[in-house]
């Protein structure tokens, strides 16, 4: 979701929280602005944390677990704020906490994938992606995860390109494309390209 | 370095694969691809810190694109101003190739600051250290890149080699 957007539906959602004791609201009105409000405030911080702003990252987190405590995603989001942070143990038991309301979360599987990686679990790292895989095998976030796992730890590069041409069909003709021009220019440097 | 993978998950999860194949593909000597791919990482999300600072060593070892390399590197650095291997690689960059040494030993300290044993840095600086007649300063530079990553003796014995690393 576009920035400015989120930041207008995010002022909004906060005037009709203010309003809604005194003002004749509809039931359903209220219910809808709910719904959006949590998906809303996650894409607002996941765009704090690509401007490392981790504070406002964390406080606009907390903002859409407060509107929806029950939320998968946002445990998901607030886990890889702690990973930033190096708060490595916070990080897994907010993504447990994910998994155990959503069992089938597969960003969440996927990021615990991540995480006993970074902690030197391989086997751990593997078991998190085969229960990933389970759930969706064709969530592309998984797949290329998986993939860089097999080529930087297995150090399988025939699996791990495979996994990657899977998640990324579109680059099949770009690449194809760029053989066709090294073949027919050999000897063709990079810094004639510019 | 890992630890980003975690936030790339989130952020961007598209421009994360394309770095990574493309550092896959780079590892195998596909450069032509590689280069295809880091490209669009980076157009996806010019902040991309492993496609921009792989891109500038493809740039460097396989293309001798040194303009290239600097200005992805120092792309990398803006985005990321505490990214040891950017700061390490440009600081590598400006010492055996370029002949920046002051821009080059300023990098080296930043990047000591953010880790103090970031061996590759530490040689660099002792290499400069070495050619400005600062035996003793260069030597223990030298000792405490030993000590850091004992791995890292063929390059002191070929210090004038560009050794910028890929990241994965």
């Amino acid at each position: 979701m576009h920035l400015k957007a989120a930041e207008q539906a995010r002022k909004a959602w906060r005037l009709v929280a203010r309003f809604q004791g005194v003002a004749n609201l509809k039931a359903d009105t209220l219910a809808a602005c709910k719904e959006e409000l949590p998906g809303v405030l996650n894409s607002l911080a996941t765009h704090y944390l690509r401007m490392k702003e981790l504070e406002m990252a964390n406080a606009t987190w907390t903002e859409s677990l407060q509107a929806d405590p029950e939320r998968a995603e946002t445990f998901v989001g607030i886990a890889t704020l702690r990973c930033e942070t190096r708060d490595l143990s916070g990080a897994e038991e907010l993504l447990r906490i994910a998994i155990a309301l959503d069992h089938m979360n597969v960003k969440g599987l996927t990021c615990l994938g991540v995480l006993r990686e970074i902690q030197g679990d391989i086997q751990g790292a593997e078991d998190s992606f085969r229960r990933a895989f389970q759930a969706d095998d064709s969530c592309s976030i998984l797949v290329a995860a998986y993939a860089h796992h097999l080529h930087t730890l297995r150090r399988d590069c025939v699996s791990a390109e495979a996994l990657y041409k899977r998640c990324l069909p579109s680059l099949a003709s770009a690449l194809s494309g760029a053989h066709y021009v090294r073949s027919r220019n050999p000897d063709r440097k990079l810094n004639h390209e510019k | 370095m890992r630890n980003d993978t975690c936030r790339a998950l989130v952020i961007n999860p598209t421009a994360a694969a394309l770095s990574n194949y493309g550092t896959l593909l780079m590892t195998r000597g596909n450069n032509q691809e590689a280069q295809l791919l880091f490209k669009q990482a980076i157009a996806m999300d010019p902040r991309h810190e492993h496609a921009l600072l792989n891109y500038a060593t493809l740039a460097a070892q396989w293309g001798r694109d040194y303009s290239l390399a600097e200005a992805l590197l120092q792309r990398a650095i803006i985005a990321h101003p505490a990214s040891v291997i950017g700061l390490t690689n440009l600081g590598q960059l400006y010492t055996h190739i370029l002949r920046k040494t002051v821009e080059a030993e300023a990098l080296l300290h930043r990047a000591l600051t953010a880790n103090s044993l970031a061996a590759p840095a530490l040689l660099s600086l002792g290499w400069i250290f070495e050619q400005q007649g600062e035996v003793a300063k260069a030597r223990c530079m030298y000792r405490r890149a030993l000590l850091a990553d004992p791995t890292l003796r063929p390059p002191i014995h070929d210090r004038t080699a560009l050794s910028i690393r890929i990241v994965h």
